[in-house]
């Protein structure tokens, strides 16, 4: 137990070198900033013709921008095909300021890898817990007010990057839409510090469980939508470790923003951060008869449409083409954990 | 070395308990001033790392900063000793009965024993807690070790602790300027640079668009 509390501090305390390391040069690469013009990486590709772009910043689950748990994969491909007329960015990895995946050219690269496989083989294999505990760190680093300008300034740089990628125009005052999962959430808030004056563009962030601070990011951003479920005692942490969100502090840039109508609560009904009944769960339903995961991306999808950033006819044509789809995939979900419960009911029984 | 070793690590953890026999067991080792210089560097060394970022920040290299670590050490256990002094002017003013000046200086020096933990200070979240923690660990620590040499008058020690505190801050302001450019042109040299970025220069240069930027230097222009 002591070494497992020494190796968690350890854990920790070598948490902020990768960004310190990254500003101050120490790994060889000279940090790419963020700039006032366009960086260049979208000059290839020709503008994106949406009116907004949504990126995601996945939860601290995610071992690299593509390998995130497979709950989030099946969500993002349906939440595209159910947001119309958007730009969506998955490709940024917000646990790393160079987007470099912990499976990329890494000291540790070869144990993630493993990790990863033995995801791939088991989803629920507990010991995922060490790549969670390593990004948990890594959203403590962006919520420190010492490492958290360096940290968020990394992530906003290769936020940036993917936007122009995708054929977004640094300049174009396109909206921009953060969706970040729990600590996606925070780095999202981090990142916007450093997005709305580079990209001259109103930046929203939309967050689903999210464990945020008081980030001074929260003055950049025009909305926080902070969708919560009733049964995830993990977003809460956010209020009860952060002072800047206690109500005793109402000059903290986060109960100024509330004060000014910039956050907006949502609460969800009964979901959880994880488990079957989490926001991107397939086999818990609403009582209108949605599955989590839909109903989570129709509230993204109507948020944006109350604040102009879809058409709501557009919005109502992609669900209704999207729904047999989407039910589709539901009822196989549902048949697939009832063959996965008889047969953990048969292993007891023998 | 190894009992020297253990002199420091035994001084230390029992300085850090406030157990008034700890300054009796650092004064009967033969060599008690180097064990105390020695846990002071090491606590000014492992404070300044924990508070790094402000090398990162300033982009000292990477052998730079190992000096840098010790640099502060030096500094750290020579700012101990200007207490110790400013402690023992005080008894000596105040008090019939002074306390001895090395005494003083070797006892103040133990002070640094909790930032043996100052790395601590690197750990996202609880870092700056820990270090407000330390100081006033280090504070009561000399504090018990002059109620000791005060034969257990805790009221003299306290009058003493906080009025030879008092006396480097008035010091540092006025008279110590000198002393205080000599070891920031110390720090210039070793970390070769001015170590005058900060956090917040990042957060204004890339927080703010042009425009923004433009109209500030405007408000400060003449």
């Amino acid at each position: 137990m002591t070494g497992l509390i020494l190796l968690l501090i350890l854990g920790a305390l070598l948490a902020p070198f990768e960004s310190l390391g990254w500003w101050a040069g120490w790994f060889g690469e000279k940090p790419a900033l963020p700039t006032h013009q366009a960086t260049g990486a979208g000059e290839a590709l020709r503008e994106h013709p949406a009116a907004s772009a949504v990126v995601y910043l996945s939860g601290i689950g995610a071992i690299d921008a593509n390998s995130i748990p497979q709950e989030e994969i099946d969500w993002g491909r349906m939440a595209v095909r159910r947001l119309p007329g958007v730009l969506v960015t998955p490709d940024v990895y917000p646990y790393s300021v160079t987007n470099a995946g912990l499976t990329a050219d890494r000291s540790f690269a070869r144990v993630y890898r493993w990790i990863e496989r033995r995801r791939l083989e088991n989803p629920y294999d507990l010991l995922q817990f060490v790549i969670n505990l390593r990004n948990l760190f890594q959203v403590a680093v962006s919520a420190d007010r010492r490492y958290g300008p360096i940290y968020n300034l990394g992530v906003a740089s290769e936020i940036i990057k993917a936007l122009e990628r995708g054929g977004y125009r640094v300049g174009s005052g396109k909206p921009v839409t953060l969706i970040g999962f729990s600590g996606g959430a925070q780095v999202s808030l981090g990142a916007a510090t450093y997005l709305a004056p580079v990209l001259k563009a109103p930046i929203r962030v939309i967050s689903i469980g999210g464990v945020m601070a008081d980030d001074p990011g929260l003055n950049q951003v025009t909305r926080l939508y902070h969708l919560y479920g009733e049964a995830d005692p993990v977003q809460k942490l956010g209020h009860w470790l952060y002072a800047g969100r206690w109500k005793w502090f109402p000059q903290s840039d986060w109960n100024r923003a509330m004060a000014a109508g910039r956050i907006e609560m949502i609460t969800m009904g009964p979901m959880a951060h994880n488990g079957a009944k989490n926001y991107f769960g397939w086999t818990a339903f609403t009582p209108e008869g949605k599955s989590y995961a839909i109903a989570t991306i129709d509230m993204i999808g109507y948020l944006l449409a109350r604040d102009g950033l879809i058409d709501p006819a557009a919005l109502q044509a992609a669900r209704a083409a999207n729904d047999p789809e989407a039910r589709a995939y539901e009822a196989a979900r549902v048949a697939e954990a009832a063959q996965a419960r008889d047969k953990q009911r048969g292993a007891r029984t023998v | 070395m190894f009992e020297f070793i253990r002199a420091m690590w035994v001084g230390s953890s029992e300085a850090m308990r406030l157990n008034p026999r700890a300054f009796e067991i650092v004064e009967t080792y033969p060599r008690t001033g180097w064990v105390v210089l020695a846990v002071a560097i090491v606590g000014g060394a492992s404070l300044l790392l924990g508070q790094s970022v402000i090398l990162f920040v300033n982009r000292v290299r990477p052998g730079r900063f190992m000096l840098s670590l010790l640099l502060n050490g030096i500094i750290f256990a020579l700012s101990l000793m200007v207490w110790g002094a400013a402690i023992w002017l005080t008894s000596k003013a105040l008090f019939p009965h002074s306390i001895p000046l090395s005494q003083a200086l070797r006892l103040t020096g133990m002070g640094a024993a909790p930032y043996v933990f100052g790395f601590l200070v690197l750990l996202p979240y609880a870092g700056g807690f820990i270090g407000k923690v330390l100081s006033v660990w280090s504070f009561l620590v000399v504090l018990a070790a002059m109620t000791s040499l005060a034969g257990g008058n805790f009221g003299a020690a306290l009058v003493c602790t906080v009025i030879g505190w008092l006396v480097v801050m008035v010091m540092s302001a006025t008279i110590g300027r000198p002393v205080i450019y000599v070891r920031n042109a110390l720090y210039k040299r070793i970390t070769g640079t001015d170590l005058d970025a900060s956090v917040q220069d990042i957060l204004t240069q890339f927080a703010t668009s042009p425009e923004e930027a433009s109209s500030k230097g405007r408000k400060g222009a003449p």
